[in-house]
């Protein structure tokens, strides 16, 4: 029975995952972010060339299991050109081109769910359409996008314990290495789900705080 | 001053089979306020944003200011050109000094005291001068029209359009815009689409009727309403009447 139970170190080591597991969810999604943002772009865009390659581009991301994704940049690349990426760089990276894809379709949506008249009230007044993007339909999109960012950054978090697979010391993999220690997963397993829970639930009533921040 | 502000030639617009607008040719002038009129589906208001280029034409040619409208001149020329909307469109998330300040400090680049100064003596000529830091949702529908005026004003235009700008609004603030209007009047080209006859009554020199895109009565306000030079005008005045 006591081997079921994990000495404070043990409890601490896998908590302190915390950290690793939010530096590569929260990189991913801010670069997942600019990402998003200019495919959105694109998308919406007049150009059916570039139409093409963003729409494409979501494909592909959307259609692939993340893990293959980050197995052939970790894995795959090295034997293709010369670099070696480590653990990080590799996770970051094939997480934020993830992430970029789904962003891109939350931000698509928003500027899609502006009124029509707002785009042809700023082209009247000869604003450029970058400005009118920037200053005038991001602005008002915000509100539509920002509860399904929030569930993104969610699924990054959860998602990142593939990492673990090569070997980034988050969560997932502290509670592994607990296990492999006391040849018992019950008890690591349910400390590392806990804590993936009161992580997701500290963002989540976040997320609400600023919601409602921003409607004022 | 040229003879011509506007100036259209053979201009259609097509959507899949169907014209909007059919071959339409005219001209207007230098300081007179225009009001095309006709029912729904007439093409009034297509032929009002080709103006501005917010529909492309099929075919045919715009000039402003004896300028002619292609890709390259666009943006130059339209900026001469302020449009109001049914709608408003006001921004939402700006307020209104900032609506009126934001295309002047950002595509004609003045300077923000001149944008201030700019905006308030137009807030203030419109009555609205209190409304200066209000934000849109918080407006009347007339207060929102009237803003969205003085939003077009703020880019100093010559041509000033104005697509149904009175549908949306409640009976007792249509005087609020006439007067708007009428205070514009001669400064500047005015084209009015509305299918409000008394309106056109009330702001116009000039009365164009539309049917089917294409143009069947061109004539001064008053000869119009009193004997409208086609049929199909005149069966459109008796119906409006009626009610």
């Amino acid at each position: 029975m006591f081997e079921q139970f994990l000495s404070l170190e043990q409890v601490s080591f896998i908590i302190q995952g915390i950290g690793v597991t939010l530096a590569y969810s929260l990189t991913s999604v801010f670069f997942g972010l600019i990402i998003g943002i200019f495919l959105a772009i694109l998308k919406v865009g007049s150009n059916r060339n570039v139409r093409l390659f963003a729409n494409s581009y979501t494909s592909v991301f959307r259609g692939t299991p993340l893990l293959i994704q980050l197995s052939i940049i970790y894995f795959g690349l090295p034997s293709l050109i010369d670099v070696k990426l480590s653990v990080f760089a590799a996770g970051v990276i094939s997480f934020s081109l993830n992430s970029g894809a789904y962003i891109s379709e939350i931000i698509r949506a928003g500027i899609n769910s502006i009124d029509k008249g707002q785009f042809e009230a700023a082209k009247a007044l000869g604003i450029p359409p970058g400005l009118i993007m920037k200053d005038i339909i991001l602005p008002q999109a915000t509100r539509v996008i920002l509860p399904s960012l929030v569930n993104e950054l969610i699924n990054m978090i959860k998602e990142s314990a593939l990492i673990s697979v090569v070997g980034g010391h988050d969560l997932m993999r502290r509670a592994q290495v607990v296990a492999a220690e006391t040849y018992s997963f019950f008890v690591p397993m349910l400390i590392a789900a806990a804590t993936y829970y009161i992580l997701v639930m500290a963002i989540s009533i976040m997320g609400k705080y600023l919601e409602k921040w921003l409607k004022i | 001053m040229a003879e011509n502000m506007i100036k259209l030639e053979n201009l259609s617009k097509k959507y899949d089979k169907n014209y909007a607008i059919k071959d339409i040719s005219i001209d207007f002038k230098p300081s007179e306020t225009v009001a095309i009129i006709g029912s729904s589906g007439s093409g009034k208001s297509t032929l009002l944003r080709c103006i501005n280029r917010l529909e492309q034409p099929t075919s045919g040619c715009v000039f402003i200011d004896n300028e002619k409208l292609t890709a390259k001149t666009t943006r130059k020329l339209c900026l001469q050109i302020g449009m109001v909307f049914q709608n408003f469109n006001l921004f939402p998330h700006l307020n209104v000094r900032d609506n009126l300040t934001y295309a002047p400090l950002n595509v004609l680049n003045i300077s923000k005291k001149t944008a201030d100064e700019r905006a308030e003596n137009l807030l203030t000529k419109f009555g609205l001068l209190n409304k200066l830091q209000a934000y849109p949702a918080n407006l009347s529908g007339g207060q929102k029209q009237r803003v969205a005026i003085c939003r077009a004003l703020m880019m100093e235009p010559k041509i000033m359009l104005f697509d149904e700008p009175t549908s949306a609004l409640d009976p007792e603030v249509i005087k609020d815009i006439v007067d708007a209007i009428l205070l514009l009047k001669n400064q500047m080209t005015m084209i009015v689409v509305t299918h409000h006859l008394k309106f056109a009554k009330a702001i116009a020199d000039r009365i164009i009727f539309m049917d089917h895109g294409i143009i069947l009565a061109d004539q001064k306000a008053e000869d119009f309403f009193k004997k409208p030079s086609s049929h199909r005008a005149r069966l459109f005045l008796e119906n409006i009447n009626y009610l």
